[in-house]
């Protein structure tokens, strides 16, 4: 069992489609915007200016105001990950 | 009467904690302890003034609140030990459903495989926790070794972290390989030792559910996290209740291995006997 699972890693390092090791990695790289308004945002800060942040997201790119922003929690799959394991 | 060395029940043969009461002719005479209980016979261990005759009625409880149990015996055999002398019989009269009852005690009292599956499944279940946490571990560590992480504002894992995390693979396997009923039946060792390699993996278990508790983790509502973190729960729970049903079985366990150890060269030496009489013959 634990070969197997092993073997997936050896294979995904070494042979895996590039796409899916991108998108994996996009995955852990996530990020959540939590809005002043209650709701949150998933996707990816590109930039952070002082007062717009550029957010790239699955339905395309867009900046948002700091003002909207409550708090912005980076590389949450990966924290998760990294702590959880 | 047969002599005792001549006629052996090489029947699995099991103890009993009761006492029995002895009929004589229909009338009650005394009270006595019962040694053991096989599937044919049992054995009575009686005072060495009591001279009981070679047939006579028993009657006893397997159970406080169970139903009285009737068997006209046979003797078969005395034999004096210290504690008196032990009668060994077989049963002469019994009813159906008296047998049908003997044969489940001794059927439960030798069935070890409760327990038995209980830690084994234990310890595959964390061979597969193992398993995806070193998955995991090991897309991390591709993930941190290449420009995929560039953006990280997490840290990269420690090397010990690895190392626990293979150390707790490797004991996992060890626990399911040496709580398989095949290595079981070998000595009661293995199945100790395989709770200790449990008792390991749960003290990993305990300790990873409380970072995630303390860390926030379950404050992150996805689906896929929250399963993670549910099966994690879920083990510690599992892992629990398979250690406490191992070491409250641990006794039964080992009385059943020796027992079934003893049958097995009593068998052993039946079979010397016969070869050897055989010979003798020819």
């Amino acid at each position: 069992m634990v070969g197997l699972f092993l073997s997936f890693g050896l294979y995904f390092i070494h042979f895996a489609d590039v796409k899916l090791r991108v998108d994996l990695g996009r995955l852990l790289d996530q990020d959540i915007i939590y809005l002043k308004d209650g709701s949150l945002l998933r996707g990816w800060v590109v930039r952070e200016g002082r007062d717009e942040i550029l957010v790239e997201t699955e339905r395309g790119n867009f900046t948002l105001p700091r003002a909207r922003c409550k708090s912005i929690e980076k590389d949450v799959f990966l924290r998760f990950v990294r702590k959880a394991i | 009467m047969a002599n005792g060395d001549q006629q052996k029940r090489v029947v699995l043969r099991v103890p009993v904690a009761t006492t029995a009461a002895i009929y004589l002719k229909g009338e009650f005479y005394k009270r006595f302890k019962l040694a053991d209980l096989s599937t044919d016979g049992l054995s009575v261990l009686t005072g060495s003034s009591d001279v009981l005759p070679d047939k006579f009625e028993i009657r006893f409880r397997l159970r406080r609140f169970s139903r009285t149990i009737r068997i006209v015996l046979e003797v078969k055999n005395r034999i004096s030990v210290s504690e008196g002398v032990r009668l060994g019989c077989v049963f002469s009269e019994i009813s159906d459903s008296d047998k049908k009852r003997v044969n489940k005690y001794i059927y439960n009292f030798v069935d070890i495989s409760f327990p038995e599956q209980a830690v084994n499944f234990a310890a595959f279940l964390c061979v597969i926790d193992a398993s995806f946490r070193l998955l995991l571990y090991s897309i991390n560590s591709y993930y941190s070794a290449t420009d995929l992480g560039r953006s990280s504002f997490v840290p990269a894992l420690s090397n010990f972290t690895g190392i626990t995390l293979v150390f707790y693979a490797f004991l996992a396997c060890l626990a399911f390989i040496f709580s398989s009923p095949s290595i079981i039946s070998k000595g009661r060792l293995n199945f100790i030792f395989s709770l200790f390699l449990l008792g390991y993996a749960f003290l990993f278990l305990i300790i990873k559910n409380f970072i995630c508790w303390k860390e926030g983790l379950w404050n992150l509502n996805y689906l896929y996290t929250n399963m993670f973190l549910v099966s994690q729960l879920f083990l510690v729970f599992y892992l629990g209740f398979a250690i406490v049903i191992g070491t409250f079985f641990l006794k039964k366990i080992t009385l059943t291995l020796d027992i079934i150890k003893q049958e097995l060269a009593a068998l052993k030496l039946r079979l010397v006997q016969l070869k050897f009489l055989r010979k003798k013959q020819n």
